[in-house]
């Protein structure tokens, strides 16, 4: 350690400007290094195709922990196979007992992104599995249930009909479509879907869930749609309505809203046993994904 | 390894063979050699219980069809098939196992089926039913006496019955059917609730497993009962001992849904709703410890000797040591898992020798890495000097 006491410049002044000259001394290589290699790529392009070729960045994705479920087929059939054959979407929507107004805000605007919706407003004495029961009954194929905790809206719930799975997910960074700039107005268009993705076992059922949520019309109209994104396990969901400018351009209005998802806890039929279930320990590995 | 796995998706059952060591999630580790379907017949058609006697499987499905299949053939033959007569379409098979020749499939409103063992093969397996008093979520035989039985369900306290009578042994098939009349009614014994809580409120009764416990003890009319709950209980009766519990306790405040005996006569195996398998005592109701790895719930448990292999919704079918608790296979099946089955639990030959190999690899790679640390080490403490080294020539220079 003896050395080092000896080696430090005493006076910080110094000391700093003689870092700031230092740093903007390498800065300015830098910028040199890459006018001139942009130089050299534009005469050449095949120097920066090899170049990019060469230098992948290593992320958080491309490093991610080795999972043998990515890609798995689904086998056999599973609660959403009716969907497929053909079943029709018919979604209800309602929100936790005693919710506020923030739970109703948000159901409004779920209204608008969910085609064949109905409101229904929570009344105390019925639990999640009397109202699946009373909605299995009425053909309704899926229930939503919006929680509202101190004046925000804090998480979803999707309970496929009549047999389950039950899906809760939190819900953070909700932007309604007011607040977006440049925002446009929805029509009441079914959406077109997109999920991005979803590539574990885990990923796919999730995915089905969604998909069984918006009716199977391949002639669409309205030119709108809604992706959910999965990155990092985190579901983004966005709306935008868009035009083919020309052949190559493509224009994008948001229509939103935007709001964030993330899985908590996969149950089998309507909330029994755990399928899947967020631990905090889970959060430790920051490269290992499950959905 | 031979495991076999019943399906939900697919409605199926699948042959995993495997050695010690295998891990499917991690690619370098050791693969499993086989992994096979069977029998695929779709979701509504699948698994619900699933047991191997005398080198016979015997499966049970939802839509109440009893299954025989060889485990000697390569392609698990089916042998013959038993239609059960259900109730109501929603009743489902809860318990299925075999006691001296004769095969018993009980449903959850109570419905028993006898089908005669020793008849299998021929084109109609020869069949009785009777009823016992619903709901029933388990239903077991006694390990050594003929005829004597225990089950329970919700709100349906434990109850042991003589179902058959004795002098009907080895010829309950034999006899016309005029001279064999079964005994669904004749309880031996029937346990009473346990006192209210604190709070003086009823505490409910849903027994979800029961075994039959220190089986050195038992008489001719008198035995004891393991039972566990729904509530998340564990108790213990001794019939000489009254009609309550003789010792209750609360594990967990989730549904047990499947229970183990071990070697240890004081410590059993649970798996719960949640991702929980653990060794309990039953004597003070304390956890000893849990078997690790579980996302979702366990739904299927099976020992043989010191292993226990767990099968469930996250689709793993993962085997452990029980005393040490550590996990010998990990295999991803791709389906749902309703039951498991410990077929055989003899390595693999090829595999001990691996085993060794990987055992030298695993010394030698340590001390590899012990060595490379200390490089790493040095280098960086070299790399320190040098800066420090330039931070003084400079600061002179100024």
């Amino acid at each position: 350690m003896g050395t080092s006491e000896q080696g430090k410049i005493k006076n910080k002044m110094r000391r700093q400007k003689l870092f700031s000259a230092l740093k903007h001394e390498k800065n300015k290589t830098r910028h040199k290094e890459r006018a001139t290699r942009a130089k050299e790529e534009r005469a050449n392009p095949e120097l920066k195709e090899e170049r990019l070729k060469n230098n992948v960045p290593a992320t958080i994705e491309s490093k991610r922990v080795f999972d043998e479920t990515v890609g798995a087929e689904v086998e056999g059939e599973d609660d959403f196979s009716s969907y497929f054959d053909g079943r029709e979407p018919k979604v209800l929507l309602t929100t936790n007992a005693n919710a506020r107004k923030a739970a109703y805000e948000f159901a409004d605007i779920l209204m608008e992104a969910i085609p064949n919706v109905t409101f229904v407003k929570r009344k105390r004495e019925y639990t999640v599995k009397d109202i699946s029961g009373y909605c299995a009954n009425r053909d309704f194929t899926d229930l939503v249930i919006i929680n509202e905790d101190k004046k925000d809206v804090n998480g979803i719930t999707f309970v496929h009909l009549p047999e389950g799975p039950t899906f809760y997910f939190s819900i953070t960074s909700l932007v309604p479509g007011k607040k977006i700039a440049g925002h446009g107005k929805a029509t009441d268009h079914i959406p077109e879907l997109i999920l991005n993705n979803f590539t574990t076992r885990l990923g796919q059922t999730i995915s089905r869930m969604f998909q069984s949520l918006y009716p199977q019309k391949p002639e669409f109209e309205g030119r709108n749609v809604v992706t959910l994104h999965n990155q990092r396990d985190f579901i983004f969901f966005r709306r935008h309505r868009y035009i083919f400018r020309n052949e190559e351009k493509v224009g994008l209005q948001e229509l939103g809203p935007q709001f964030t998802m993330k899985l908590r806890r996969v149950q089998k039929g309507v909330k029994e046993e755990i399928e899947w279930e967020h631990r905090p320990d889970m959060d430790k590995d920051k490269r290992k994904f499950y959905l | 390894m031979r495991i076999l796995a019943a399906t939900d998706d697919a409605g199926s059952f699948k042959e995993v063979i495997c050695g010690r060591g295998t891990d499917t999630s991690i690619p370098a580790s050791k693969q499993p050699k086989e992994i096979k379907q069977f029998h695929s017949q779709g979701l509504r058609n699948r698994i619900l219980k699933m047991i191997v006697h005398e080198g016979i499987l015997i499966t049970a499905r939802a839509n109440g069809q009893l299954n025989f299949h060889e485990t000697t053939d390569e392609e698990y033959g089916l042998i013959s098939t038993v239609q059960l007569e259900l109730k109501e379409q929603k009743d489902k098979v809860v318990s299925l196992f075999v006691t001296d020749g004769l095969v018993f499939v009980i449903t959850e409103t109570g419905a028993v089926t006898i089908v005669d063992f020793s008849t299998l093969r021929d084109a109609e397996p020869k069949k009785m039913t009777t009823q016992v008093k619903g709901p029933v979520s388990t239903f077991i035989p006694h390990p050594t006496q003929f005829g004597v039985f225990a089950y329970g369900g919700k709100e349906n306290d434990v109850k042991i019955l003589r179902l058959i009578p004795e002098d009907l042994q080895a010829h309950l098939f034999k006899k016309s059917k005029k001279h064999v009349k079964l005994t669904p009614e004749q309880f031996l014994y029937q346990a009473k609730n346990v006192k209210n809580d604190k709070l003086d409120l009823r505490v409910p009764v849903h027994p979800s497993k029961l075994q039959f416990i220190n089986l050195e003890n038992h008489t001719a009319d008198s035995w004891e009962l393991l039972s566990v709950t729904r509530h998340g209980h564990v108790r213990t009766y001794d019939t000489t001992h009254g009609r309550k519990p003789k010792t209750t306790h609360t594990l967990t405040n989730r549904p047990i849904l499947n229970v183990a005996l071990t070697s240890n006569p004081s410590e059993i195996v649970c798996s719960d709703d949640h991702v929980t398998t653990a060794t309990f005592d039953i004597t003070t109701g304390k956890l000893m410890g849990k078997f690790k790895g579980a996302v979702g719930a366990v739904q299927g448990v099976h020992t043989s000797g010191d292993l226990i292999a767990t099968g469930g919704l996250d689709r793993y079918v993962r085997v452990f040591d029980i005393d040490g608790r550590e996990t010998i296979a990990k295999v991803f099946v791709g389906s749902k898992i309703s039951e498991v089955w410990l077929l055989d639990t003899e390595d693999l030959e090829e595999d001990e020798q691996e085993a060794e190999v990987a055992q030298d690899g695993k010394k030698n790679k340590k001390k590899r890495e012990l060595a490379e640390e200390d490089e790493d080490e040095d280098e960086v403490w070299n790399q320190l000097e040098a800066l420090e080294k330039k931070s003084t020539k400079k600061a002179k220079k100024e």
